[in-house]
C-alpha cells in the first residue's frame, strides 16, 4: 500500500505509469494526492461543497477508465484537472446553477453570538469567492485550500507561471476590498459597512 | 506594501477556515467510490471467472459502467412505459361516461386505482447578501408520490417525482 506523502514529480509519474499497468493501489496513491486540488478547482465552478465532492468523485472514477488515454504520465494533473472541470461543468448542467448555498450555523461552541458572527463571515467570504472570476477562483482555491506553489498550480491549470501570479494577485486585491471588515475589524462597526448603526 | 501582506494573511485564512470546513468534509469520498467501483468489478470477475479481482482493469471497470447504463436505460425506459400505460388508463376511465348499466362492466374493472402522496417541507437555505440587501434563500422542496394498479396487467405502478422551488424573501435590516 502506498501509504508515504508523495512530494515529488517522479513520484506522481511513477504511480501514473503503475495505475496505467491496472495498479489500483497506485491509482488509490494519485486520488489520495490530487483530491484536495480537485476538490479546489469543483468548488470553483460549483460554488458547493457537496457537489464539488461528487463531481471529484465522478471525475477520478472517468480518469481511471480513461488513463489508458493519457499520452503523458507527467501530465496526468492537469489532464485530471481537466476532467474534475467536465464533471462539474455537466453537474452544472443536470442540477443547474447552485443558488445561494449558505452555510449553516458553525458549531463553535462559544454561544449563539459566536456562532452567528462565523456564519456571518463565512457567507462573506463565498460572497466574495463568488465575485472572482472562475479561472481566478480555481487559482486562489488552489493557493488557499491546497497550498500549491506558484509552478505547481501553473501546472495543473496549464497556464504560465506570469499568469498565475497575475491571477492571484488580482484575486488578492478583489478578497481585500470586498473583505475589508474581516481585515479591520473596527469598521464592522462603523455605519454603512455592514456594521451597526 | 506591508499593510497589504497582513491583509492578504488574514483573509488567506478566512478563506482556508471557511472552504476547509465544507470541503474536509468531502475527502476520502473518491477513494471510497474507487473501492467501490472495484469492489463491483471484482464481483462481475469472479462470476465470469476473472481471477484479477482488487486488480480490475479499466476495460473491466468501463464494461461494468456499459452494464450499468443500458440498465438504467432498461429502468427509464420501462418507467415511460408505466407513465404512458398509466395515462392511457387514467384518461380512458376519466373520458367514460358511465350509465347505470356500466356499473361492474368489464371498462370500470379496468380504470386504475389512483393514489397520490405530497410530502412538503420548506427548507431555510440561509441568507445571502445581495447590492446590501440581505435575502433569505428558502427552498421548497416536495416529493409527489402517485401509485395505481392496472387491474387487467394487474401490476401496480408508481412514479415518484422530486420537485425543489427556490424562493427569495427580502429581510428588513436593523
Amino acid at each position: 500500500m502506498w501509504d508515504r506523502r508523495i512530494s515529488l514529480d517522479d513520484d506522481v509519474r511513477d504511480l501514473v505509469i503503475l495505475a496505467r499497468q491496472q495498479d489500483a493501489n497506485a491509482f488509490s496513491a494519485l486520488i489520495q494526492h490530487f483530491e484536495r486540488a480537485a476538490l479546489g478547482v469543483a468548488y470553483a465552478i460549483l460554488r458547493d461543497a457537496d457537489r464539488a465532492g461528487d463531481a471529484v468523485q465522478e471525475a477520478f472514477l472517468r480518469a481511471w477508465q480513461q488513463l489508458s488515454k493519457l499520452s503523458e504520465a507527467e501530465k496526468f494533473g492537469a489532464w485530471l484537472m481537466q476532467i474534475v472541470r467536465h464533471a462539474a461543468i455537466d453537474s452544472l448542467r443536470r442540477m443547474g446553477p447552485t443558488v445561494g448555498e449558505f452555510p449553516e450555523l458553525a458549531a463553535t461552541g462559544d454561544g449563539p453570538e459566536a456562532e452567528a458572527m462565523a456564519a456571518d463571515q463565512e457567507a462573506r467570504v463565498k460572497a466574495a469567492l463568488a465575485q472572482l472570476d472562475e479561472t481566478t477562483r480555481e487559482a486562489v482555491m488552489l493557493r488557499y485550500y491546497r497550498g500549491h506553489s506558484t509552478k505547481e498550480i501553473a501546472l495543473l491549470l496549464g497556464m504560465s507561471p506570469a499568469a498565475v501570479d497575475m491571477r492571484i494577485s488580482r484575486g488578492r486585491a478583489a478578497l481585500r476590498e470586498q473583505l475589508q471588515d474581516l481585515v479591520e475589524p473596527d469598521a464592522m462597526l462603523r455605519p454603512g459597512i455592514g456594521g451597526r448603526p | 506594501m506591508r499593510e497589504h501582506e497582513q491583509a492578504d494573511a488574514v483573509i488567506e485564512r478566512a478563506v482556508r477556515n471557511t472552504v476547509g470546513r465544507q470541503l474536509d468534509l468531502q475527502q476520502g469520498k473518491s477513494a471510497a467510490a474507487f473501492a467501490r467501483m472495484l469492489a463491483g468489478a471484482e464481483g462481475a470477475g469472479h462470476e465470469h471467472g476473472d481471477r484479477r479481482g482488487g486488480m480490475a482493469a479499466p476495460r473491466r471497470a468501463s464494461e461494468v459502467w456499459r452494464l450499468r447504463f443500458w440498465a438504467g436505460t432498461a429502468s427509464a425506459l420501462a418507467a415511460c412505459l408505466a407513465c404512458v400505460v398509466g395515462l392511457q388508463l387514467w384518461t380512458h376511465a376519466g373520458s367514460t361516461t358511465k350509465t347505470p348499466t356500466d356499473v361492474g362492466a368489464p371498462a370500470m374493472a379496468a380504470a386504475p386505482v389512483m393514489h397520490q402522496e405530497e410530502f412538503r417541507r420548506d427548507v431555510d437555505a440561509g441568507t445571502i447578501v445581495m447590492e446590501d440587501t440581505p435575502i433569505r434563500v428558502v427552498r421548497q422542496q416536495t416529493v409527489k408520490h402517485t401509485r395505481w394498479f392496472d387491474p387487467q396487467e394487474k401490476a401496480t405502478y408508481s412514479v415518484t417525482e422530486p420537485i425543489e422551488k427556490v424562493g427569495y424573501e427580502k429581510l428588513q435590516p436593523y
